[in-house]
C-alpha cells in the first residue's frame, strides 16, 4: 500500500488560558476526524472507500498531533499550521496515511 | 430504505453514505432517516424534500436548494452549507454543530431548539428567522443580517456578532455572556413572541 500525504483541515475558535499569570493562546484540536475533513479524493488512496479508512485517518491524525487534546499556539508541532482569522482560525494538520 | 418521489414513483435505497449526488434533482423526495453522511450534494435540488431525522454529517451541501425542506432533528454536524438556500426550511431541533453556513439564505427559517455551537454564519441572511431557544455558543454571526429574527432565550455565549444587523431582533432572555456585539446594531423595538 502506498503512503499518501494528506491535510486535515478544520476551523476552531482560539481560546486563552491562564498559564501562571500570563494569558496564552491555545488551539483546541478536533478530536474526531472524518473523510470530510481531509483533502483526499477516492482516487487518491487505495482504502478511501473502505470502512477502514476513517480509523486509518484518525490514527494518522492522532499521531500527528501527539495524542493531545489541545496545544499552546506558540509550541505547535511542525505538521500543524494555524491560519488566524477574524473569529475562527483554520487549523491544518499534515498527515501521512 | 424506500425513497418516494412527488410523482408517486418510489425506489429502494439501502445506504447513501458518501454518495455522489452533485446537482441531483431530488425535488420533494422522501429521504427521512436517510443516511447521507459525507454525501456530495453540491448544487442539488432538494426543495420540499423530507429529510426529517436524516444523517447529513459532513455532507457537502454547497449551493443546494433546500427551500421548504423538512430537516427537523437532522444531523448536520460539520456539514458544508456554504451559500445554500434554506428559505422557509424547518430545522427545529437539528444539530448543526460546526456547520459552515457562510452566505447561506436562511430567511424565515425555523431553527427552534437547533444546536449551532461553533457554526460559521458569517454574512448569512437570517431575516425573520425563528431562533428561539437556539444554541449559538461560539458561533460566528459577523456581518449576518438578523433583522426581525427571534432570538428569545437564545444561548449566545462567546458568539461573534460584530457587524451583524440586529434591528427589530427579539433578544429577551438571551444569554450573551462573553459575546461580541461591537459595531452591531440593536434597535429598541423587539417583535413580540407568539
Amino acid at each position: 500500500m502506498r503512503q499518501v500525504n494528506a491535510t486535515v483541515t478544520f476551523k476552531v475558535k482560539i481560546k486563552q488560558i491562564l498559564d501562571g499569570e500570563t494569558r496564552r493562546n491555545i488551539v483546541d484540536y478536533k478530536l474526531k476526524v472524518s473523510r470530510a475533513d481531509c483533502n483526499l479524493r477516492p482516487c487518491d488512496h487505495d482504502y478511501y472507500n473502505s470502512d477502514m479508512f476513517p480509523s486509518m485517518l484518525q490514527r494518522a491524525y492522532d499521531k500527528a498531533i501527539g495524542n493531545r487534546r489541545w496545544q499552546y499556539l506558540d509550541t505547535l508541532p511542525a505538521c500543524v499550521t494555524v491560519e488566524r482569522g477574524a473569529f475562527f482560525s483554520t487549523v491544518s494538520v499534515a498527515v501521512c496515511i | 430504505m424506500l425513497i418516494k418521489f412527488i410523482d408517486g414513483t418510489s425506489r429502494e435505497v439501502a445506504d447513501l453514505h458518501g454518495a455522489y449526488l452533485h446537482g441531483a434533482y431530488l425535488y420533494g423526495a422522501d429521504l427521512h432517516n436517510a443516511d447521507l453522511r459525507e454525501a456530495d450534494l453540491r448544487g442539488a435540488n432538494l426543495r420540499d424534500a423530507n429529510l426529517r431525522s436524516a444523517c447529513l454529517r459532513g455532507a457537502n451541501l454547497r449551493y443546494t436548494d433546500l427551500r421548504y425542506t423538512d430537516l427537523r432533528g437532522a444531523d448536520l454536524r460539520d456539514a458544508d452549507l456554504n451559500g445554500a438556500n434554506l428559505r422557509y426550511a424547518n430545522l427545529s431541533g437539528a444539530d448543526l454543530h460546526n456547520a459552515d453556513l457562510r452566505d447561506a439564505d436562511l430567511r424565515s427559517v425555523n431553527l427552534r431548539y437547533a444546536y449551532l455551537s461553533g457554526a460559521d454564519l458569517h454574512n448569512a441572511d437570517l431575516r425573520d428567522a425563528d431562533l428561539r431557544s437556539v444554541n449559538l455558543h461560539n458561533a460566528d454571526l459577523s456581518d449576518a443580517d438578523l433583522r426581525g429574527a427571534q432570538l428569545y432565550l437564545a444561548y449566545l455565549r462567546g458568539a461573534n456578532l460584530i457587524g451583524a444587523d440586529l434591528s427589530r431582533v427579539d433578544l429577551r432572555g438571551a444569554d450573551l455572556y462573553d459575546g461580541c456585539i461591537l459595531l452591531g446594531e440593536i434597535s429598541n423595538k423587539p417583535e413580540t413572541t407568539k
